[in-house]
């Protein structure tokens, strides 16, 4: 018969073990001292719910080496023992399998389910083999045990879940920010890509001294119109140009953009003091022109590129003569 | 079946003939049967290399265990300097040692280590010569190392093989604490010795301390550190308790040798923790771990308690036997006992022997801590005696 004093601070103990665990770990391990320690069981086996919930693993022992003791016992075979169940010898097994692998004398001992409400987490088998049975208050402690125990575990969940979660969120934070690093990085290449395009498609080719020739290649919207208009005077005045060849030879579609182009070129470089010359002009091209009303009238064209630099260089001559 | 048992102690100067004569004088009185095992303690003054050659030279290659000690307990009393041997026989005995250094470093590994050593050797549970695991630990590597190291070799020896032992030490001098295997002496170590025979085994244990004052709750505590009871600093509460002593952080370790804390268990005894100093914040360190949020309470003992106390673990070890006679028992005694004893030391022993019968061969050693079951789990024990009894074998 336990005295008021013992059972209070036996109690109070296992009372307390919700309070200090942190971790897996420490709740096995509290667990097991105290079975042992405070309430004597002399082998106490400690078995955890797997992962693919459909079995309890022995996770840790005391009293016997873990593997010496039933591995695995089958969730189905205890789910429909709910309360904790004493067993003394010699009566018939309770449970479906021996933890101890029916070799150890035992006398008696206790099987503990671990509960969060239906579910069962754990459950805790405690033997012993040179002490007396179990007493009722003894099977009370282990009661409060488990209840702490569960309790302990459902935080424990709680705290993973919750860290499983904030760390999911971080990493889709850490995702987002090298996604948006890697589109910046790409939008930065293609922001270059474009420049240097930009670059190859205005390309001012001295031919001779005072003649510059801009072959119009590809499509020319509102952008690019004016880069050839700002390139052909950038162009004029680097080159001290005295006339400029506009080549239209491989435009394949003269729209109303380009028209507007040839003009504004034109008209610049006249107020420069020097001449636009165009080549290439296909008789489509000259009738589109027109139709856009274009006035082709203050324009110098030639129908080919060669004729258009002979042009050119027969004007430049001229003029240093 | 028989078992026979003899144990022999001197206090020759010379350790080399000292181990030779306890052997010769051992060997002797088992009419020169080949021992199954030998148990021996040596004091700290010994250069126990030295000692164990002089035993070996005589007893050859049968096994040998023990370990430096703070006395040594013999027929003829208690010797501050001497060797003691304790020789074993019977004809279905088996003794297995082994012996592994690491224990500070690695509790758990160095204990298992050892055990795996004869594992092999440890009782089926349908054996009819049960075990008793003889365990000699380091006692200078600390109480926590030490009960960390009990627990590994507990799950491995079972309740099956329950253990007993000591935590070797000196005379409080915290100098010397070897512990020996065979031809192997060594520091931080931790010695096992399996012994097996159909003989009837006892154990007793208890320590004589009764609590005083009130309850306190450990709320918080590392290890075998304290620093609250109760939310208040632990040195402020022992103070409380004990005001008539006049405790200060410098004169704590003096002044609490006779005030323990006591842990209590569910067999009624309480566990006694030894308190070894306070810090200057107010926290106590304690000889061996003191888990958060135990009920506790400060003991105390006289000289008749301890006594008695004594008295009681040779009884529980004897009626243990079952009525068969006691043919031979070891005896771990606390070294902190004696100082509260004072002129009765030898009356403990004495109180001892009165129910172990005083032709019956004992060897006993003071120690820095007490190896043994408590509430038939092992646990490491402080100002307390145990009493490992070997019964006759049935016929």
């Amino acid at each position: 018969m336990l005295s008021r004093e013992v059972e209070l601070a036996v109690l109070y103990e296992i009372a307390s073990i919700s309070k200090r665990t942190r971790s897996l770990n420490d709740i096995v391990k509290l667990t097991l001292d105290k079975s042992q320690r405070l309430i004597g069981a002399e082998v106490v086996v400690f078995y955890l719910i797997a992962a693919a919930q459909d079995a309890l693993q022995a996770h840790a022992t005391r009293g016997i080496r873990l593997s010496q003791v039933q591995p695995s016992i089958p969730l189905s075979s205890l789910e429909s023992i709910v309360t904790t169940t004493l067993w003394n010898a010699p009566q018939p097994f309770p449970w479906p399998i021996d933890p101890l692998l029916a070799d150890y004398p035992i006398k008696s001992s206790l099987g503990i389910p671990i509960r969060d409400g239906d579910t069962l987490l754990a459950w805790l088998y405690a033997a012993r083999i040179n002490l007396d049975s179990f007493s009722p208050s003894e099977v009370t402690f282990y009661n409060v045990l488990a209840d702490q125990v569960a309790s302990s575990l459902e935080m424990m969940i709680a705290r993973e879940r919750e860290q499983e979660y904030y760390a999911n969120l971080i990493a889709a934070n850490q995702q987002l920010e090298q996604t948006l690093a890697e589109l910046t990085s790409a939008h930065q290449r293609q922001e270059q890509l474009i420049q240097t395009i930009n670059q190859l498609s205005v390309p001012i080719l001295p031919v001779g001294p005072g003649v510059l020739l801009l072959p119009l290649i590809g499509l020319v919207d509102h952008q690019r119109s004016e880069q050839i208009t700002s390139a052909i005077l950038e162009g004029t005045m680097r080159h001290r140009a005295r006339v400029i060849i506009l080549d239209l030879t491989v435009i394949a579609v003269m729209d109303e953009q380009i028209g507007q182009t040839l003009l504004n070129a034109t008209r610049s470089v006249r107020l420069l003091g020097s001449s636009v010359v165009l080549t290439g002009i296909q008789p489509q091209m000259a009738q589109t022109l027109v139709h856009l009303g274009v006035d082709l009238s203050g324009m110098i064209t030639r129908s080919t590129l060669h004729e258009g630099i002979a042009y050119a260089l027969s004007r430049t001559s001229d003029s240093r003569r | 079946m028989a078992m026979f048992a003899s144990a022999a102690t001197s206090c020759l100067d010379d350790g080399y003939e000292a181990g030779r004569l306890v052997a010769i004088q051992a060997l002797a009185s088992l009419q020169d049967v080949r021992p199954g095992l030998l148990v021996a303690f040596i004091t700290e003054q010994y250069e126990h290399t030295e000692v164990v050659r002089g035993i070996r030279s005589v007893t050859s290659s049968a096994p040998l265990i023990g370990s430096c000690a703070g006395g040594v307990i013999g027929a003829e009393g208690i010797l501050k300097k001497g060797v003691g041997l304790l020789a074993l026989h019977g004809e279905d005995l088996q003794a297995k040692v082994a012996l592994e250094v690491g224990l500070r470093q690695n509790p758990t590994q160095t204990a298992e280590r050892a055990i795996e050593q004869i594992e092999a050797y440890l009782p089926d549970p349908s054996d009819p010569r049960p075990g008793t695991m003889l365990v000699f630990s380091d006692g200078l590597t600390g109480g926590a190392t030490i009960d960390e190291a009990l627990h590994a070799a507990y799950a491995m020896s079972g309740p099956l093989c329950p253990i007993v032992g000591a935590a070797s030490g000196d005379d409080i001098h915290f100098q010397k604490a070897s512990v020996f295997v065979n031809d192997q002496v060594v520091d931080n170590g931790f010695a096992v010795a399996l012994l097996r025979t159909s003989a009837p085994t006892g154990i007793g244990v208890c320590h004589g301390w009764h609590p005083i004052g009130p309850r306190i709750v450990v709320t918080h505590s590392e290890r075998n550190i304290a620093y609250e009871f109760n939310k208040q600093p632990a040195f402020e509460v022992y103070h409380q308790v004990l005001p008539h002593l006049d405790l200060t952080i410098e004169n704590f370790h003096d002044k609490v040798h006779f005030y323990p804390l006591g842990l209590p268990q569910i067999n009624g005894a309480s566990l006694v923790r030894v308190p070894v100093h306070a810090n200057p914040d107010g926290s106590i360190e304690f000889l061996a771990d003191l888990p958060e949020n135990t009920v506790a309470h400060i003991l105390e003992g006289s000289r008749a308690t301890l006594l008695e106390a004594a008295q009681d673990a040779a009884r529980q070890a004897v009626a243990a036997l079952n009525g068969r006679p006691l043919v031979a028992a070891l005896i771990v005694d606390c070294v902190s006992r004696p100082p509260l004893l004072g002129n009765e030391t030898a009356t403990e022993i004495e109180r001892i022997r009165d129910v172990l019968g005083h032709t019956t061969p004992v060897l006993g050693m003071y120690s820095f801590g007490e190896l043994a079951p408590n509430a038939g789990v092992v646990a490491f024990h402080n100002k307390t005696v145990v009493v490992y009894a070997i019964g006759q074998a049935y016929p």
